[in-house]
């Protein structure tokens, strides 16, 4: 199926799937996800075959297939892991467990994640029911990385008695009702999974006419586009996801003082133009539009939501480019519901860098203006006031880090995509193997911004992964920056060599670029790793309108 | 969700050919578990599953095993829906 075709196809669908589900119309999806499944293994004590018969629709919407591996019935949790699989689900009825004398449910699921998380670094996402507050209290303070732990209790109680069906086990082996198996595929297809296991989307490009309110901006004027309330609670969705550092974005066929005149005009709308990170309002073809919101906001096209309520426009936009689309119906509610389920924007933990995520891309702006006006390099930083800190062993970053890790596409040498686990089980075995760096500026607290992971011996320093997130590039920091992490992970034992790992991708020629010029070699295609004298490290100039702070 | 009409036997049989993932939908012999292998435990959840969504009905349990023909779910909702 072509990417039109599928867009088209995924609109369709949407009413089916995000309306009250039913099962008959689930197994009618016939979309085919083009990508690689997703295999999970599900440790559970209860039947998981409704959910899964389930979740194949929902994945595929979203572009994606799954392929889960049982590992059978088991109160215990003795946690198979003979096949391989990207992600780790535990699927457990409590009450069974209750029933077996078990007085300390949370607990004794804590203890069974960490003995899960020691034996692998993928993901762990929990499903287990019912849990008190005061168990899921007790995971969480168990802080195992890479692990979530979902909350069914809202999906129960908005299901009622239709959560458990006494009538089901004999079916499928769970007491949990076909409603209720069909609500968690959908969750879980559609947002607890992807947002452990699968890259995160960055953006929501939103048109304005038939999308953000009813009518056309040019025909019925700022006062008569009507703002029903579901269209107010889906600018209020949007405003949320802005909030947790999903960027948004506008693209309109309008004219450009119309589009200021509605937003001055209408106070009533939860969402201003300056929510919007980028904005272009003009006469062309969406696609070349797309493309420009792309790279003003310094992400991937395939790290963007296009919402727009004409399904040829959504088609184009499609077959032009890798972004996902919704389709904006004339319920808005339904519109905001399908984008809830879009994978990838929804987010199990919120750090510190979503939060400024907007304003960071806003300050960019300012700074290139001022690179413009710059006579040199350290005027320009020296205007800006950079100060870099380097945190060797960030322990409480971690999560952080496998954000980083997971979203960074164009400064990324060898696309290791570390999870939490991962980064945790280093910092681990030898905290000085990872250096995290902040980055801040008189315009801007950006953030943590760049991850170094490496590992060494009596001569070499071995860089496994190194990446510098988009916003922090373009500002001439990028040598500096990492000269000074590698000499942090070094410390008083200089290597006498050093060793950057690399893969090429369709996008890290960036980083590709940077290390040419670094280390002086030329990359070919088949360039696994490229070594160089840390002395030359070493000697890199480190510009004196930087200051750089070491955190141990 | 039934728009009030009895399902003919030959609805029962297209759900089945949809849950069952069967090629053709044109055939319109009994569909009949015994002969099919992709109608196995699992997909006979689904199938119960997917027919209560479609006709709004809530079949017993100790009707379950018994729902393995186009012809016998036919009648079942026949007389589910005429009840």
């Amino acid at each position: 199926m072509n990417p039109a075709d599928l867009a088209l196809l995924r609109a369709e669908w949407q009413p089916r799937l995000f309306n009250e589900p039913n099962r008959a119309d689930l197994a009618a999806w016939i979309g085919e996800a083009g990508g690689r499944a997703l295999r999970i293994r599900v440790h559970g004590n209860h039947g998981f075959a409704a959910v899964a018969s389930a979740m194949r629709a929902y994945a595929g919407w979203n572009g994606f297939a799954v392929d889960c591996a049982h590992t059978g019935y088991d109160d215990t949790l003795s946690l198979d892991l003979a096949e391989t699989a990207d992600a780790e689900l535990i699927w457990f009825d409590t009450d069974r467990l209750r029933a077996s004398g078990e007085t300390n449910v949370g607990e004794w699921l804590a203890k069974r994640l960490r003995a899960l998380r020691s034996r692998t670094t993928n993901p762990i996402v929990t499903l287990a029911w019912p849990l008190s507050k005061a168990e899921r209290d007790v995971l969480e303070r168990a802080e195992i990385p890479g692990s979530y732990v979902a909350d069914l209790a809202p999906l129960a109680a908005k299901l009622g008695e239709r959560w458990l069906d006494r009538r089901a086990n004999a079916l499928s082996g769970t007491r949990l009702g076909n409603q209720a198996c069909l609500g968690i595929a959908r969750e879980l297809a559609c947002c607890w999974l992807p947002a452990a296991a699968l890259p995160p989307r960055k953006a929501v490009v939103v048109d304005l006419d038939g999308t953000l309110y009813r009518g056309v901006l040019g025909e019925d004027g700022p006062a008569r586009v009507a703002l029903t309330p579901a269209h107010h609670a889906l600018q209020t969705r949007l405003a949320a996801f802005r909030a947790a550092g999903i960027l948004l974005a506008l693209v309109s066929r309008n004219e450009k003082a119309d589009v200021e005149a509605l937003f001055a005009a209408r106070s009533d709308f939860p969402l201003r133009l300056t929510d919007f990170s980028a904005i272009d309002i003009s006469w062309d073809d969406k696609p070349r539009a797309l493309r420009n919101i792309a790279e003003r906001l310094r992400i991937g096209e395939d790290a963007m939501v296009f919402v727009d309520d004409n399904p040829g426009e959504l088609a184009a936009a499609a077959s032009a480019l890798p972004v996902f689309t919704v389709h904006a119906r004339d319920d808005a509610a339904e519109t905001a519901a399908a984008l809830e389920h879009v994978s990838g924007l929804f987010r199990w933990n919120h750090s510190g860098e979503d939060a400024i995520r907007a304003v960071d891309l806003r300050a960019s702006e300012l700074r290139d203006a001022l690179g413009a006006e710059a006579v040199s390099d350290d005027d320009y930083l020296a205007s800006l006031r950079v100060q870099l800190t380097v945190l060797v062993g960030p322990r409480t970053h971690a999560a952080r880090l496998a954000d980083l890790s997971a979203k960074t596409n164009q400064f990324n040498l060898s696309l290791a995509r570390m999870s939490e686990a991962d980064i945790a089980h280093r910092l681990e075995r030898d905290p000085a193997s990872v250096v995290a760096i902040r980055l801040e500026d008189r315009l801007s607290d950006s953030g943590i911004v760049s991850l170094i992971v490496g590992s060494r011996d009596a001569t070499t320093l071995q860089v496994d992964e190194l990446c510098v997130s988009c916003r922090a590039l373009g500002r001439r920091l990028e040598s500096t920056m990492l000269t000074a992490g590698l000499l942090a992970m070094a410390n008083e034992r200089a290597p006498e060599k050093v060793v950057f790992t690399l893969r090429k991708a369709p996008r890290n020629a960036p980083a590709r670029r940077w290390l040419e010029q670094y280390a002086d070699v030329r990359l070919d295609d088949e360039t696994s790793f490229v070594e160089m004298p840390f002395d030359a490290v070493a000697r890199k100039p480190l510009s004196p309108a930087i200051r750089t702070e070491v955190i141990r | 969700m039934s728009d009030g009409a009895l399902p003919s036997e030959a609805d029962v049989r297209r759900l089945l050919r949809t849950v069952l993932q069967l090629a053709s939908m044109e055939d319109d012999s009994e569909l009949r578990r015994e002969h099919l292998d992709a109608w196995d435990s699992l997909k006979h959840m689904e199938i119960v599953f997917a027919l209560e969504d479609r006709y709004g009905v809530r079949f017993d349990e100790s009707e379950f095993s018994a729902l393995d023909t186009s012809a016998a779910i036919t009648a079942a909702l026949h007389r589910y829906l005429a009840a």
